[in-house]
């Protein structure tokens, strides 16, 4: 043994190099100040200790062994609140999600594949789910609220008996009677659950040891509103401490100008969660950080109305960073003189659009408008350029083809202290591109186009119930708006407003007509609505 | 359905369905639970024909054996007085959501 001696002495004196080198930057860094641990630790004290034991590590059973979104922890203060009676002041309820996200949150990297359910986004068809866990968690829920959580094996047991001892019918549910659920759940689903989303990983304690941004200053946005067409404008951030700002917004949308104000909070050191009210209408705000803290991209949305929502990009506007952020239209048509709004930070010199006569209207370092006439041989992506900054635009002769985003959308009855859900489409039309034939590469997305809206009966079990005829209504802004909850008398069986609809959108161009179709269901409410479904 | 027998009506009429296709577990929108038969918000076949309608007729049929908790709120344990009202289908719009909001 003792010819190994010297070999295990450097491989103990190299991990001591190493664990030092790791302790030293993480003490370089310090996100979460002591004042706010301490105050931290004494709000789990005075409202988790009772339930959850304090080690003397400074641990509490359970809550220090997971790590989740701010929407996260703050649907588990929900659940000991329905549970187990917990009373908690609102304060103290935010106050706790903040500081355990701060310390227990998740990193960029770990959120990025997840959110779309997180920003609450509608008609989200998730892919790709493992199946076993698709059957396990996801016929109930979505995966996301699974995947938006890291705990070790045991972990995810506990919280298996949490569900079993909670819900004793989901061991008979379909999905979970043709197998030995418990067996199932307690030992391969929690060893694959604690092995692909674990406690402890190098992308969090990475993002822990980095030095998270101040938000504060002046950003540049642009969005996109579903059926309704695009936005530019600005945000002033102005800090307010403890990773709180003040926001004030002046938004460009169809040459109408919005302006709100509203305040914001950022959790993990990238979580942007803020409200906003413009004129008198309150909007949320659920965006992400890039990491370098100068880009942010997520949704606002309607409070009360996450099916509202505008996508949105901010880039801060700093001394060397300049780029196009956007072009609103996205596609030029060919012969045809159009405004168009090239909007980004620090834009500067000559302006051009290849293939096209360009005239500049107006020009800032924010915003170009310009009048642009394509030429009859420059269809397909043209070129832009403003000064080093490049960007494309579509030009085309004629819409080919139309699609309608979603291809499947959902909405639901209202009425009493339940909103309708509403449901947004919007018509995509497209050009053939060089090989004249529709879905293949070289197809040109034209962005969206204007039609007309109607539904229809989805087949015939539909059109038997008349389920378009009282399901709702759309307007022609592509909004479906669905009737009224509750037992319809007139219907057969005294059946809800419930439908299976097609939805046709009509492009007229000339003589030319096209339409496209995607397909609605127009269901029933539901009553349990946390913020990750 | 080569070794099963249809009973009754509805039973027949799947049987001479000729275009089926694989039902897969959320290969619908995320926020419709699809856990049990025949769904809450889509039936099997991704519809609402299918659906027990109107659903208040059946509701505490769905709420008590907690069919679809993460929809409807289950009256065994969480929300036990989520059922206090006597008559849904007159009385459906006192029904209130459940999750608190801060």
């Amino acid at each position: 043994m003792r010819i190994y001696q010297p070999v295990l002495s450097i491989i103990i004196l190299s991990i001591t190099v190493l664990m030092s080198s790791c302790s030293e930057q993480q003490a370089d860094v310090s996100n979460v100040s002591e004042t706010e641990m301490r105050a931290g630790q004494m709000l789990l004290s005075d409202n988790c200790s009772g339930c959850h034991m304090a080690s003397e590590d400074g641990t509490f059973s359970r809550i220090s062994h997971m790590r989740k979104t701010p929407e996260g922890w703050d649907m588990n203060i929900a659940r000991m609140m329905i549970f187990h009676g917990l009373e908690i002041e609102p304060d103290d309820r935010r106050a706790l999600v903040k500081f355990l996200s701060d310390t227990q949150g998740l990193a960029p990297s770990e959120t990025a594949a997840y959110r779309d359910v997180l920003e609450r986004k509608h008609n989200i068809i998730e892919q790709d789910v493992d199946p076993d866990l698709a059957a396990m968690c996801a016929r109930c829920h979505s995966f996301a609220r699974v995947a938006l959580q890291r705990r070790d094996r045991q972990e995810w047991q506990n919280l298996v008996h949490m569900h079993l001892g909670q819900w004793a019918s989901i061991e008979y549910q379909m999905l979970a009677r043709e197998r030995d659920w418990r067996a199932d759940a307690l030992g391969p689903v929690s060893e694959k659950l604690g092995r692909m989303f674990p406690l402890k990983t190098t992308d969090w304690s990475d993002w822990q040891a980095t030095e998270w941004k101040d938000m504060s200053g002046e950003w540049r946005m642009v969005g996109h509103l579903s059926g309704q067409g695009d936005m530019e404008g600005m945000m002033q951030v102005t800090a307010l401490g403890s990773d709180k700002y003040q926001t004030e917004f002046m938004l460009n949308e169809n040459n109408a100008i919005l302006k709100g104000t509203g305040k914001s909070i950022v959790h993990s050191g990238y979580e942007w969660r803020g409200t906003a009210i413009f004129a008198d209408e309150k909007v949320r705000q659920i965006w992400a950080a890039s990491p370098d803290g100068n880009r942010m991209t997520g949704r606002f949305f309607r409070q009360g109305h996450p099916e509202e929502g505008m996508e949105i990009t901010a880039w801060r506007k700093i001394p060397r960073s300049h780029g196009i952020m956007s072009i609103i239209p996205s596609a030029l048509r060919v012969g045809v003189p159009t405004e168009i709004t090239i909007s980004g930070v620090n834009l500067s010199g000559a302006v051009a659009i290849a293939g096209a006569v360009v005239t500049v209207k107006e020009a800032s370092t924010d915003r170009i408008i310009l009048m642009a006439t394509a030429e009859d041989t420059t269809a397909g992506q043209a070129k832009v350029t403003v000064g080093e900054d490049t960007s494309a635009l579509a030009v085309y002769a004629q819409v080919d083809y139309l699609k309608i985003i979603p291809e499947y959308g959902i909405s639901r009855v209202g009425g009493g202290p339940l909103a309708k859900v509403k449901a947004q489409f919007e018509a995509v039309g497209y050009s053939f591109g060089p090989d004249g034939l529709r879905d293949t590469g070289d197809d040109v997305r034209l962005g969206m186009v204007p039609v007309t809206w109607a539904t229809d009966n989805y087949n015939a079990a539909a059109a038997a119930m008349e389920d378009a005829k009282y399901a709702g209504e759309i307007t022609q802004k592509g909004t479906f708006i669905p009737a009224a909850g509750g037992p319809n008398p007139c219907r057969k069986y005294s059946t809800n407003n419930a439908g299976d609809l097609k939805v046709i959108a009509t492009y007229t161009d000339g003589n030319r007509t096209l339409t496209a179709q995607a397909h609605l269901i127009a269901t029933v409410q539901r009553w349990n609505n946390p913020p990750i479904m | 359905m080569k070794h099963l027998k249809p009973l009754n009506k509805k039973a027949r009429q799947l049987a001479t369905v000729t275009d089926k296709q694989e039902v897969f577990a959320m290969q619908t929108v995320v926020g419709c639970t699809t856990s049990t038969d025949p769904g809450w918000e889509v039936d099997p076949f991704g519809g609402v024909a299918s659906l027990c309608q109107p659903m208040e007729a059946d509701l505490y049929g769905c709420s008590d054996p907690c069919w679809w908790p993460a929809s409807v709120p289950d009256t065994v344990n969480t929300y036990p007085d989520w059922s206090d009202l006597k008559d849904t289908r007159k009385n459906w719009r006192q029904l209130q959501a459940v999750f608190p909001e801060d």
